[in-house]
């Protein structure tokens, strides 16, 4: 016994070095993601994962961060958007940016850079996978190039000059190699158009999507046509073409990041790509979406409200033919919710799905047009003056028709302000006295109405969760949706991120500024959309300005023109983000920002005193808020990047 | 003779009668030698070895009697030993029949000090070893951690919950000196390694021994497991001997130490309406003036005006728990046992509803077994078997106790009762009419929540020990062998039984006939049946192997020599382990070693070293070695010093310095750092496609790049200690120490974010030092026949400094102060908080402020850089480390007769933490799953910023009813001084005369009161000051015990 005890001693102390080697051979690394088809097709599904959810009101943060919407509060039990409604507040900084997409954080759910870096890898180890076909391989391939020229156009869009990953540096590279400069504009421009125009000229990716359950939302060839042509407008636009405000975006090599000279020809450059892209999308049957069902509602559906429909669905219909781009991700049911207003009992009772605060500012609700298609302070017979005036409905026409019998309640006392307004208006826009039509909707001659004043049920009931301006995003909501205690539906949809009205609309831009008056290559789409919306009927948008304007010869003028296309963009494509982006890439949003945000007098319950404007916030747009602010930490991490001005 | 004994050894083990035949055969030619062995009270000696000179295979072991008998060859040298007793050596000439009285050896019976892996002469130790009397261990908690803090040199504690199961102190030996994942030190309970939880557990009745390894010597053998230090308890073993039973009863009352001032509901509404008011001009009231002015109506009608105090409606004042400990002890020659059970019932404060047929109040019932058996399978040979199995149920509300306070200040406290007494409509209804308010009943109703059910909690730890002892003298005298086996299992489980509570809200109120009716708010989602949550299982088995050779010389009466050569590897294994990396076994291997030369007790050297292996590391990196030396001068033994050892009784200087490792540089699921690890079918990565949304794919993430370079951390310690006896009565220890900690393993700060990794970069780069000293005085004396006095009192100071810390490069950048490099481990960084901003024009002339809204009234803090904003830039080092630096205590214990009396004080000194001002913010809501309002503290209730009263130094800010996130900073303005010194126990005894005691059979009997933390000097009044930041949390507790011991 004593013997077997020192032969024990004697095996613990003569250390058995294979005792600590535990790990088995076959454990997960990343090269095995591209030993079978199925672990390649997860990291193609991650590369998309990383495109920002564009129903969402802090990942994409255009919703809020401009003046399209407010809301009453920041955080509280019900939300917390301490990121993108604080940008529009004007708190953005740098030591600890907001919707920090260069790093993570903040309301942005992943750094940029892990995306670029994930396309990377996959661009350079997919190289053959038993199962997957060589066709499919190359399809793959050539979507995530696409992606990773959208990740370069979100940073670019947002910080101007960015770093390009056109190759992952490795992860023991020393800080000489870490530590990159930011590109200038033209050479990340220069850098995507050519990795979108590989895959253009390749012609590895579909034109539209033959198996929809499947595969709607991933990337077509109209998508990197449509791609192409935003990266271009953006490089034409005065943010980027020749604006001194960024001399300063020198670095330490003497590299100036922002052209200082203005080019004309980038102007060109973005036309062509834009009319590629439109004939690529309507070659693979995009068209604007227009109304044409029968719904089970009493009296019908008529002309008025299909066309009310056309301009929702539009939006809400997933992947309805207008929509070039739009990804699964975004199932926008959570949007919907703080959207909807509440008009019965079944509402208030299912407050959750009746939040209500996604509120348009009075702001937004003064650019829709008139019932004439042009602005409301041009209109001639439109009474600007006394837009905030209560009004009695039933308003009559010169015709003594009830232009609002489906728009607006009956016998119901309401501003001025909503009458006589383009269908995008009523389509858009849900207000107090205003008729919502949905499929609650049972007869089509009792559409039910909003009633947004202090304790009705679209009003500030209770300390959360109410429409701080007094206005309800309508456009943004399924008329699908039904909300009722026995049983509720939330219609997802896919939230657009280019539809072809947006193509359309910049096409004109771009081809104005191409010329030195406009012509009817400028007038060609803009018509298509003013069409859709019911507007210059039977005639065009000159003979409309001559017949209604204030300022008739407005649409023969390069600079009327110009102002023309982009209020019509910021009509068109409303609650959708783009004003946010628009007004940047135009250099009006020092503008347009710093105008107070407005909205109704929503703690009142009467009429007098609800139709009180009420300034909500202040705010000053200054010229550092162009750009992003880069984080003080990656700054003091990389001494090669340079801060973008005034932060 | 032969007979006599040759029946005992059957009546206890086969193995002794087949080591009786063996020994019998053999013993014809030999001459028998028998006798009785006594003390100096010839009181007989059960127990005693006693071997055979020449041939140390033969032996033998006295009786109850003291008798033996033991055959030998003619002209033997016989020894007699036995523990506490000195050694006699006999040459048997002529006499067959012994009379031996062996001396109590004074020197070695409380002079032993447990050592890594052995023991060792308490005169020869030169490592910082802190011993402590088990008995001091006692507390009023039955949680033997929060004992710690102030009783042991050394030791840096401190508590932060009083539930109970949930109170574990959080403990450091000498203080925090690392900034990688494992902090605390290494437990092992004879010789196992275990959690703070098995320690809290453990029972001081039946520890024999509690050790604190705090330097290099003492802690390198456990090399890459020792730097934070090792604890090591050993349980009492049985000692041959008549039977001894211990039985202790203790019932204690036990209450929080302090309670939340609540403000009332009148203020409460008077100042949610403010808040409301303040903020926003246009905002209105929340409250009508009509229902404050009913609510202050005694006669009112409850249910339609509710005010609640959901503290006083949850909470009982106080409970009472009970503690029992059993154990018996005893053993014959051939065996030796104590067995112990301990049955603890500690109960919650929180209140039951008769009408629910289930206990939703804390209970927690602890049942610990402990089974320790020794013996001697031959004379050389020693079996030791220990059983030990822990025994937790764990009955207490769903959400935890903790969850139970943090819901009281979470509830609005006017706009629901607890409950509704039934209306005319819902008179016949069989279940509770919870009250809430909204629709659903979305609010917090925190006594439904208490009430709605209950969560089964059950923990079982069985740990089986079989340890081998061979002396090894027939090879060469001094050489022992050990071998050691142990296996644990540990296994918990919880689940939740639940119903969904009914809620109603008032409906009407008819003022004159007084007659409400409810509306039923949830009618379809509540159940009056209970409905079954499964939770979590953990299982996890550990075995572990410990062999060890010692070798012990005496050569020429001074030359003391030593040696210890021990291997241990140990495995642990997780069932549900959650992802393959961490179902992999846990290993650790190790070889160590101590070899030990003193000359003459006058100067002692030692040197260990530790030489181990992880599985967690690259084959490069798996094994390290760490050595340590030591030397000791006991300098009261040199000849000089004779004329004056009646006053220096003792004086001993010592000095030692190693390298001790942490491998615990990574949680457990964070292993194998030389891999990298990913996930190939991660839901959480991938992307949905499909016209309905239907098709969702799952992506990959990277969770970890390899870096095969990552080893364990290292220490380097530095220790130098004086001993110091004066008359005989007081004893001084002190010691200084330094650390020096590296290969920190750290985040790298300077890898850009334009790399676009999904897991940060890290490597064994982070440096620490920390230093500090440490003393404790003891002063024992019997001042008369009657009376006998002692006084403790010992200080521990321990201070941490980061060295090299990944960090950005503040330097160069202008902001020197955001960079951690130089300041303490524990730090706490916060903002200047210069007082509360006058009007709008002091806010305009100030600088901006990047948290949120604020406003007049709002905090102003200082802008460091002077670059016009406030933003993280503007954070500096603010207040004390939240870690306490000192730690002290000290009491005084005396007897007199039949009675005595004892008082420990405990404190602490050099700490800061800050208030929460989240989630002391009134009226907003922070209950995350229900609307809740945050009541209002008296505090903040009687002094506040308001527009009437623009104090610009007021407790709190203009109040809101929103998170005012400006104001939510860690600043000055919530930065507290955590020093407190409090009354930790004070005991008082009587224990029964011998003579009565005996009568009833009794060796003796004692019963004692102690009170526990009754009370408490701190400038800090909302909460017990050591919860710190936790005021919110389950109060700590004072309690009153009353017990019994009784000794057969």
């Amino acid at each position: 016994m004593k013997k077997i005890l020192i032969v024990f001693v004697l095996i613990f102390t003569s250390c058995e070095k294979d005792y600590l080697d535990v790990v088995p051979d076959n454990i997960a690394t990343i090269d095995l993601a591209f030993n079978t088809r199925s672990t390649a097709e997860n990291f193609l599904s991650t590369c998309y994962s990383y495109i920002p959810e564009h129903a969402h009101v802090e990942q994409n943060f255009s919703m809020l961060a401009g003046d399209e919407v407010w809301y009453y509060a920041e955080n509280d039990f019900y939300m917390n958007n301490e990121t993108s409604f604080r940008v529009a507040k004007g708190m953005q900084n740098s030591s600890s940016p907001y919707l920090n997409y260069w790093e993570g954080g903040r309301g942005a759910p992943n750094s940029l850079f892990i995306a670029l870096r994930d396309c990377n890898i996959f661009l350079e180890n997919l190289v053959t996978v038993p199962g997957l076909e060589e066709e499919e391989r190359l399809r793959w391939l050539d979507e995530v190039k696409v992606l990773k020229a959208f990740y370069h156009f979100w940073l670019m869009q947002m910080y101007g000059p960015i770093p390009i990953v056109a190759t992952n540096i490795p992860v023991s590279a020393p800080s000489s190699e870490t530590n990159v400069y930011r590109a200038s504009i033209d050479e990340v421009v220069t850098y995507l158009t050519q990795l979108l125009d590989e895959v253009i000229e390749a012609d590895n990716i579909p034109g539209l999507i033959n198996y929809v359950y499947t595969e709607q939302g991933r990337i077509t060839m109209p998508i990197a046509k449509a791609l192409k042509a935003k990266i271009l407008m953006l490089s034409a636009s005065p943010i980027f073409n020749g604006n001194t405000d960024f001399s300063s975006l020198i670095d330490n090599q003497g590299n100036s990041l922002v052209n200082q000279s203005y080019d004309p020809q980038k102007w060109v450059l973005a036309k062509d790509a834009l009319l590629e892209a439109i004939e690529s999308a309507e070659a693979n049957g995009h068209s604007l979406y227009q109304f044409n069902q029968q719904l089970p509602i009493i009296g019908g559906v008529n002309e008025q409200i299909t066309q009310e429909l056309s301009l929702r669905a539009a939006i809400t219909d997933p992947f309805n033919s207008e929509i070039i781009w739009a990804f699964s991700a975004d199932w926008t049911g959570e949007l919907q919710q703080w959207c909807q207003p509440r008009w019965t009992a079944d509402h208030s009772a299912l407050f959750g799905y009746t939040k209500k605060s996604h509120a348009p500012t009075l702001n937004m609700v003064e650019t829709f047009y008139s019932r004439n298609g042009v602005p409301i302070d041009e209109d001639v017979s439109w009474e600007y003056g006394n837009r905030f005036d209560v009004v009695q409905t039933p308003i009559l026409d010169a015709n003594n028709e009830n232009y609002h019998e489906f728009y607006i309640e009956n016998d119901y006392a309401t501003a001025k302000l909503h009458t006589f307004r383009e269908p995008r208006f009523y389509s858009t826009l849900g207000f107090d006295g205003g008729k919502w039509f949905s499929l609650e909707t049972e007869n089509i001659n009792n559409i039910p109405h909003l009633n947004a004043k202090a304790g009705a049920p679209s009003g500030k009931q209770g300390f959360e969760i109410y429409s701080i301006t007094g206005y309800f995003a309508k456009k943004l909501v399924h008329y699908e949706n039904i909300i009722a205690l026995e049983s509720s539906t939330i219609k997802g949809y896919s939230f657009p991120i280019i539809r072809l009205s947006d193509l359309y609309l910049m096409y004109a831009e771009a081809s104005n500024e191409t010329k030195a008056a406009p012509d009817a290559d400028v007038y060609e789409y803009i018509q298509k959309v003013r069409d859709r919306a019911g507007l210059d009927e039977g005639s065009d948008l000159v003979s409309t300005w001559q017949m209604h304007s204030s300022n008739p010869s407005k649409p023969i003028t390069k600079d009327g023109m110009r102002a023309i296309i982009h209020q019509e963009r910021m009509i068109e494509l409303a609650l959708e983000g783009h004003r946010y982006w628009d007004l940047r890439r135009w250099k009006l949003a020092d503008e347009y920002f710093s105008k107070p945000i407005r909205g109704w007098n929503i703690f009142k319950p009467d009429v007098e005193g609800f139709y009180e404007v009420e300034n909500i916030f202040y705010r000053n747009y200054l010229t550092k808020d162009y750009l992003w602010p880069i984080s003080q930490t990656e700054l003091l991490r990389n001494p090669n990047l340079i801060q973008n001005p005034g932060w | 003779m032969i007979t006599k004994n040759t029946i005992f050894l059957f009546k206890n083990s086969l193995l002794g009668f087949l080591l009786f035949m063996f020994s019998s055969l053999s013993a014809q030619q030999n001459q028998l030698i028998s006798g009785n062995i006594t003390d100096v009270n010839n009181i007989p000696i059960a127990g005693v070895n006693i071997l055979e000179k020449s041939n140390s295979r033969n032996g033998v072991v006295s009786d109850f009697d003291g008798n033996f008998a033991i055959n030998i060859k003619p002209n033997s040298i016989l020894t007699f030993s036995y523990v506490g007793y000195e050694t006699q050596v006999i040459k048997i000439t002529t006499e067959t029949i012994l009379k031996i009285i062996l001396q109590e050896d004074l020197s070695s019976l409380d002079e032993i000090t447990i050592v890594a892996y052995g023991k060792q002469k308490k005169s020869s130790v030169i490592a910082a070893v802190t011993s402590i009397d088990p008995t001091e261990l006692k507390t009023s908690s039955s949680n033997l951690t929060t004992a710690l803090a102030g009783r042991v040199a050394g030791v840096i504690a401190y508590q932060r919950s009083g539930e109970p199961g949930r109170d574990n102190a959080e403990f450091f030996i000498r203080g925090v000196s690392t900034f990688g994942y494992a902090r605390s030190p290494l437990i092992l309970i004879d010789g196992i390694e275990t959690t703070s939880t098995d320690l809290a557990r453990l029972q001081p009745d039946d520890i024999a021994s509690f050790s604190i390894m705090k330097d290099a010597t003492a802690t390198s053998l456990y090399g890459a497991r020792g730097a934070n230090g090792v604890i090591l308890v050993t349980t009492k073993v049985g000692k041959e001997g008549v039977v001894k039973v211990n039985v202790r009863y203790e019932k204690s009352y036990s209450a929080p130490t302090r309670s939340l001032e609540i403000a009332d509901p009148i203020t409460y509404m008077t100042l949610h309406n403010e808040a409301l008011v303040t903020r926003n001009a246009l905002g209105g009231r929340i409250y009508s003036l009509e229902k404050i002015l009913i609510s202050k109506d005694p006669n009112r009608n409850k249910m339609a005006y509710p005010t609640v105090d959901w503290f006083d409606e949850l909470l009982e004042d106080y409970t009472l728990n009970s503690r029992f400990n059993f154990n018996i002890s005893g053993g014959g020659k051939i065996a030796r046992y104590y067995l112990a059970t301990t049955v603890n019932t500690d109960n919650g404060n929180l209140k039951v509803d008769p009408r629910n047929n289930f206990n939703n109040n804390i209970n927690f019932k602890r049942i610990s077994l402990r089974s320790n058996i020794n013996v001697n399978l031959t004379p050389t040979t020693e079996v030791a078997l220990k059983f030990n199995g822990n025994f937790d149920d764990y009955i207490g509300p769903i959400d935890g106790g903790e969850a139970i306070y943090k819901k009281a200040m979470q509830a609005n406290p006017v706009l629901y009762p607890k409950f509704y007494e039934p209306d005319a409509q819902f008179q016949n209804s069989s279940h509770v009419l919870y009250g809430n308010a909204g629709q659903f009943g979305g609010y917090l109703n925190p006594y439904a929540d208490l009430m709605r059910g209950y969560k089964d909690e059950s923990y079982n730890n069985f740990l089986a020990t079989v340890e081998v002892k061979q002396d090894l003298g027939f090879i060469t005298e001094g050489l022992k062998a050990r071998f050691l086996a142990n296996t644990s299992r540990y296994s918990f489980y919880n689940l939740e039984r639940r119903y969904n509570p009914f809620y109603y809200s008032l409906g009407n109120y008819d003022f004159q006939s007084d007659q409400y009716t409810l509306v039923a708010l949830n009618p379809n989602q509540g159940t009056e049946y209970l409905e079954y949550n499964e939770g979590n299982k953990i299982i996890t088995n550990s075995t572990y192997f410990e062999g060890s050779i010692n070798y012990q010389k005496t050569l020429n009466e001074k030359h003391e020599l030593s040696g210890m050569l021990i291997g241990i590897s140990r495995e642990l294994k997780y069932a549900n382990a959650g992802n393959l990396q961490s179902s992999l076994p846990y290993r650790n291997i190790g070889l160590s070693g101590r070899f030990t030369y003193a000359y003459d007790d006058r100067y002692f050297s030692e040197f260990n070293f530790g030489y181990n292996g992880s599985e967690r590391f690259a084959k490069s990196e798996r094994f390290g070695f760490f050595p340590s030396f030591g030397f000791g001068w006991y300098a009261s033994n040199e000849k000089f010093m004779e004329p004056i050892s009646n006053t220096i009784t003792k004086l001993k200087f010592k000095g030692t310095y190693g390298v001790v490792g942490n491998d615990q540089i990574g949680s457990a699921s964070d292993r194998f750092f030389y891999i990298s690890q990913v996930n190939l079918n991660n839901g959480g990565k991938g992307s949905n496609f499909g016209q309905e949304f239907g098709t969702n794919i799952n992506g990959v993430s990277i969770d970890r790049y390899a870096n095969d370079q990552i080893t364990w951390e290292k220490a380097k310690m530095l220790n130098v200690g004086v001993e110091l006896g004066l008359f005989g009565v007081v004893d001084i220890q002190a010691d200084y120490f330094t650390e020096y900690r590296s290969n920190i393993l750290m985040d790298r700060a300077q890898i850009p974010a334009s790399m676009g990794l999904q897991a940060p970069l890290r490597a064994n780069v982070g440096e620490a030092s920390s230093s500090g000293f440490e003393f404790t005085i003891d002063y024992k004396d019997s001042l008369s026949d009657d009376l006998f006095v002692s006084a403790r009192a010992n200080f521990s100071f321990a201070t941490s400094k980061y060295e090299v810390y990944e960090e950005l490069d503040y330097r160069n950048a202008g902001l020197p102060w955001r960079s951690r490099i130089g300041l303490n481990l524990s730090q706490p960084f916060g903002y200047i908080a210069e007082r509360l901003f006058i009007d709008e024009a002091d806010i305009a002339n100030s600088p901006l402020q990047t948290f949120g809204d604020y406003m007049a009234g709002d905090i102003k803090y200082k802008d460091i850089n002077n670059d016009g904003v406030i933003d993280i830039n503007d954070e500096v080092a603010i207040g004390y480390p939240t870690t306490p630096e000192v730690i002290y205590g000290f009491g005084i214990s005396s007897s007199y007769k039949n009675f005595d009396l004892s008082f420990f004080f405990q404190g602490s000194l050099n700490s800061s933490f800050f208030i929460d001002a989240y989630n002391t913010s009134p009226f907003i809501d922070t209950s995350g799953g229900a609307i809740g309002n945050n009541a209002l503290l008296s505090a903040w209730a009687n002094d506040h910023w308001s527009e009437n009263d623009r104090n610009l130094y007021a407790a709190w800010p203009r109040l809101s009813d929103q998170l005012i996130d400006n104001n939510n900073r860690n600043s000055t303005w919530w930065l507290r001084d955590g020093s407190f010194l409090r009354l930790k126990s004070i005991e008082f005894g009587y224990s029964v005369p011998d003579r009565l005691a005996s009568r009833v059979n009794l060796s003796s009997a004692r019963i004692y009161i102690t009170g526990s933390n009754l009370f408490t000097f701190s400038k800090f009044k909302l909460w017990d000051v050591e919860m710190g930041g936790n005021g919110l949390g389950y109060p700590i507790q004072q309690g009153a015990n009353v017990g019994v011991n009784l000794n057969f």
